[in-house]
């Protein structure tokens, strides 16, 4: 049993099920029928509003970067890292669950990560991020960088107590994926449009994707950046230690205990 | 498996309910999932008969519902309903819709004894 929330007794254990219960509508009658309406994600926003509170207490920024596989996620962590591992604490939770070759390329770095075993889940929740903060502790007045599982579309419905939530974008994925996603774009901080040294050779317009992204949020302005060429790197940078500044400013050191 | 953790809580307000509404079993439980909220209904299923197990609703029938977001075409205007991401306003054809409205993943009806 698990210490954090009581999880994990019977995760292993052997019991039957019925794949097909949920198309037997009505399958039983007589009984008397009441109306609840209680919302199941309440457990989620519950453990993200726990992490919140760490990361607060701690001065921490949370990021929580969330994107389609292959849009350029672990290759701007490990750009970000380097540029910024000698003045700020960090670390890095890993759930992109393809193998253990994200956190060994950020691990590379320098900076301390943890891969999350995500399974067959399509997204983090703010549960397995409590549980990766026991093993890695949120670097004190740092900033905690959270690589999503490589997904445009459940990632946006998980918070995990971040303080900034960045949506990437490669210019190769077509202008229109806001439109097609719009619930990630919704809840983004900031949308960065990633591989922008490709643009010359793609049919991607900036223009169109910034007015899908205003209609969804207004006031996400997209940033083309490119880890190739350290294009829009500076703005980046400079958006990210803003971020920390911020968060580092709430940091509360825990009272030592008087007897 | 996040099911299992969503199914836990579900079993949990079952029995917080039990006593405000004075039920002593559970026959069936309607889940009414948005189209945003990616739940897989075997997992969900699967995940639900462990969470319920010993408990109050052990047996019961998890019934999964679709409920379509309202939506407005930020385009036309048209308000209306949408079944899932990405679809067309039927109006005037475009995508650019704005969501209203997402059941997200909630209890709904409960049949008890
Ligand atoms: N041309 C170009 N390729 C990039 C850039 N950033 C990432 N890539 C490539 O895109 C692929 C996927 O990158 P990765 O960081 O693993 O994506 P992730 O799955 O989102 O973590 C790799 O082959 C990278 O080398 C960029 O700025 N320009
Ligand atoms: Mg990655
Ligand atoms: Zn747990
Ligand atoms: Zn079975
Ligand atoms: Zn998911
Ligand atoms: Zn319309």
């Amino acid at each position: 049993m698990c210490a954090t929330c009581g999880c994990g007794g019977e995760e292993g254990a052997k019991h039957e099920h019925h794949p097909h219960a949920w198309q037997h509508r009505h399958g039983t009658e007589g009984g008397r029928v009441i109306d609840l309406e209680a919302d199941l994600l309440e457990a989620n926003a519950a453990f993200a509003r726990r992490n919140r509170e760490i990361f607060r207490r701690s001065g921490v920024l949370a990021v929580n970067i969330i994107s389609s596989p292959g849009s350029g996620k672990t290759t701007l962590l490990v750009r970000t890292l380097e540029a910024l591992r000698d003045r700020i604490p960090m670390a890095v939770i890993e759930g992109d669950q393809q193998s253990e070759l994200d956190a060994e390329r950020i691990r590379a770095t320098g900076v301390p990560a943890l891969q999350i075993q995500t399974g067959k889940s399509c997204h983090l929740d703010a549960h397995a991020v409590a549980h990766a903060l026991e093993e890695l502790p949120a670097p004190e007045q740092g900033i905690l960088w959270i690589e999503n599982v490589g997904n445009l579309i459940c990632p946006a419905l998980f918070d995990l107590g971040e303080g900034k939530r960045v949506v990437i974008l490669s210019v190769t994925e077509g202008e229109d994926k806001p439109r097609k996603y719009p619930e990630a774009f919704h809840g983004a901080d900031l949308l960065l449009l990633s591989k922008a040294d490709l643009l010359p050779y793609v049919d991607f317009s900036v223009e169109q994707c910034a007015d899908f992204a205003h209609r969804l949020r207004p006031g996400l302005e997209p940033l083309l950046l490119s880890a190739k060429t350290g294009k829009g790197m500076e703005e980046w940078l400079r958006w990210v230690e803003e971020g920390w500044l911020r968060a580092k400013a709430s940091y509360r050191p825990e009272k030592p205990v008087v007897a | 498996m996040h099911e299992l953790s969503l199914c836990r809580t579900l079993v949990g307000i079952l029995e917080t309910q039990a006593g405000r509404h004075h039920y002593r079993r559970v026959r069936r439980v309607e889940l009414r999932v948005g189209p945003q909220a990616m739940v897989e209904p075997g997992a969900m299923v699967f995940s639900f008969g462990v969470a319920s197990r010993g408990t109050l609703a052990e047996g019961a029938v998890l019934e999964i519902r679709p409920v379509p977001a309202r939506v407005v075409c930020l385009d036309c205007t048209q308000e209306g309903e949408a079944e899932k991401l990405a679809e067309a306003c039927p109006v005037c054809g475009s995508y650019r819709l704005l969501w209203e409205e997402d059941a997200g993943l909630r209890l709904g009806e409960i049949e008890v004894d």
